[in-house]
């Protein structure tokens, strides 16, 4: 009779540590504040499964990522919410009219390529990822959004902004929103590299994904508060 | 048949769970005194270094100190190794004379509490009435020394060298002193929070661990080559 041998146990790979210090992380992380770094795990040693364990949130509640092994906190404020709801409502109105894809919420951790999981502010995917036309389920989604939107905080940095958007095209986005509430402007990339500054009268469009939408920047920031005038130090009264 | 009681399981003994006293990498740099991340080491991950992470070969320099379970590099420089020498040559001939203790260079680890190790710059541990004469022959010395000298490297922060201080000063320290390369002046101490200011014409002394020694700043600063930054 012929033996059957037990599959040998694959040795655990040991993967080179992506950086050396702390400073080396943050770097990578686009210089954001250590304060939105989780050390537990500790940087360097989160996976998939810790993820999913914590249900995506880190000790103090706030909502993460994965990024180089490591949870990061998404910064919260309370503007951003209300306009990604707000957005959100307009892409499922136009979705009503045009069923092509369904709208997620800030909470929806995507998992871009292996190790990486990132949760757009407000992210559309199209049902020909789809085809049986019911929502995914489960810890995370595996299925790549065609739209995604991040509404910045004031302690998001340009730099983990570009790597973010350099991690949606390289998983197969076709459009990224970067909407900035607190400087009234927007920027459209169609790439990486490609892409179009709005000021606060210009107008939101995804061609591509969403033919003929149209979501002017005046709409979404209607509801904001106008920006409080900078603080001007009273002038010394003038000698007579 | 009789019943017998089956004696209950034994609960399983687990390995407590991991908890590291910081939730985000920002509270273990507040707590290691608002540090530069850059003297952060990632491995061994944060929170689980043990001494022997910090003896490996792989961690020989700079050298690093273990804190919160994480290693941290030590701010050096090549005024502060200039100073630290200085500083050694000056103790050493006084202890040649009075036989009261042992030097340490700035790579003598001390063991201040269970799994933190810290590494003063200079040292002397007094020979103790009763105990043979030797240095343990250990990686980690046990006992903290009398006397801490620490030469202030730009990178350092006034928190950090606070915390560092207080966890001599709580592992039996008696005299610690703070030498500022920059300004040239110094504070010595004798407790985590009694301190007096040494200008730069002020002498260095630590009555309690070497009697009669005193050391005037302006010969470690003037003696030896320029301290001038390059051109």
């Amino acid at each position: 009779m012929p033996t059957v041998k037990p599959r040998p146990k694959p040795k655990p790979r040991k993967s080179a540590p992506l950086f050396a210090t702390m400073g080396e992380l943050l770097d990578r992380l686009g210089g954001i504040t250590p304060h939105r770094v989780c050390a537990d795990p500790p940087p360097g040693t989160a996976t998939l499964r810790d993820f999913t364990r914590r249900d995506g949130r880190s000790a103090s509640g706030a909502v993460c990522e994965l990024i180089d092994r490591t949870l990061v906190e998404k910064p919260m404020g309370a503007e951003e919410p209300l306009l990604t709801m707000w957005i959100g409502y307009k892409l499922q109105v136009y979705l009503e009219g045009n069923p092509i894809g369904f709208v997620s919420g800030p909470d929806y951790p995507v998992l871009l390529a292996a190790g990486l999981l990132r949760s757009p502010d407000v992210s559309v995917t199209l049902w020909e990822l789809r085809p049986d036309g019911t929502f995914p389920t489960g810890p995370v989604a595996r299925d790549i959004p065609a739209l995604a939107i991040e509404v910045i905080s004031p302690s998001n940095t340009p730099g983990e902004m570009r790597r973010k958007v350099a991690h949606y095209f390289a998983a197969g986005v076709r459009v990224v929103w970067l909407i900035n509430p607190h400087k009234r402007d927007a920027a459209i990339y169609t790439s990486p590299d490609d892409k179009v500054l709005l000021d606060a009268t210009g107008v939101l469009t995804a061609e591509s994904v969403l033919p003929g939408f149209t979501l002017p920047l005046s709409v979404v920031f209607a509801r904001l508060p106008k920006p409080a005038a900078k603080k001007r130090k009273p002038k010394p009264p003038s000698a007579p | 048949m009789p019943q017998t009681a089956t004696p209950p399981a034994p609960t399983p003994t687990l390995p407590p769970p991991f908890a590291p006293p910081f939730a985000t990498v920002g509270e273990l740099l507040r707590r290691l005194g608002d540090i530069s991340p850059d003297r952060v080491r990632a491995s061994p991950p944060l929170g689980t270094a043990t001494e022997a992470d910090l003896l490996r070969g792989e961690n020989e320099k700079p050298i690093c100190e273990l804190v919160d379970g994480t290693l941290v590099e030590k701010a050096m420089g090549s005024p502060e190794s200039f100073l630290a020498a200085t500083i050694i040559v000056e103790i050493g001939i006084y202890l040649k004379t009075n036989r009261v203790g042992f030097l340490g260079a700035p790579d003598y680890l001390v063991r201040v509490s269970p799994d933190q190790v810290r590494v003063p710059d200079v040292s002397v541990t007094l020979w103790k009435a009763g105990e043979l004469r030797q240095v343990q022959r250990v990686a980690v010395a046990v006992t903290a020394p009398e006397l801490v000298v620490e030469v202030l490297s730009p990178s350092n922060t006034k928190a950090e060298i606070a915390r560092k201080l207080a966890e001599f000063f709580a592992a039996g320290t008696q005299v610690a002193w703070v030498v500022d390369s920059q300004t040239g002046t110094a504070e010595i101490y004798t407790s985590a929070t009694d301190k007096v200011a040494v200008p730069r014409d002020g002498v260095l002394t630590a009555e309690a661990v070497l009697p009669g020694f005193a050391l005037p700043l302006a010969v470690v600063f003037e003696e030896g080559p320029d301290l001038a930054e390059p051109a």
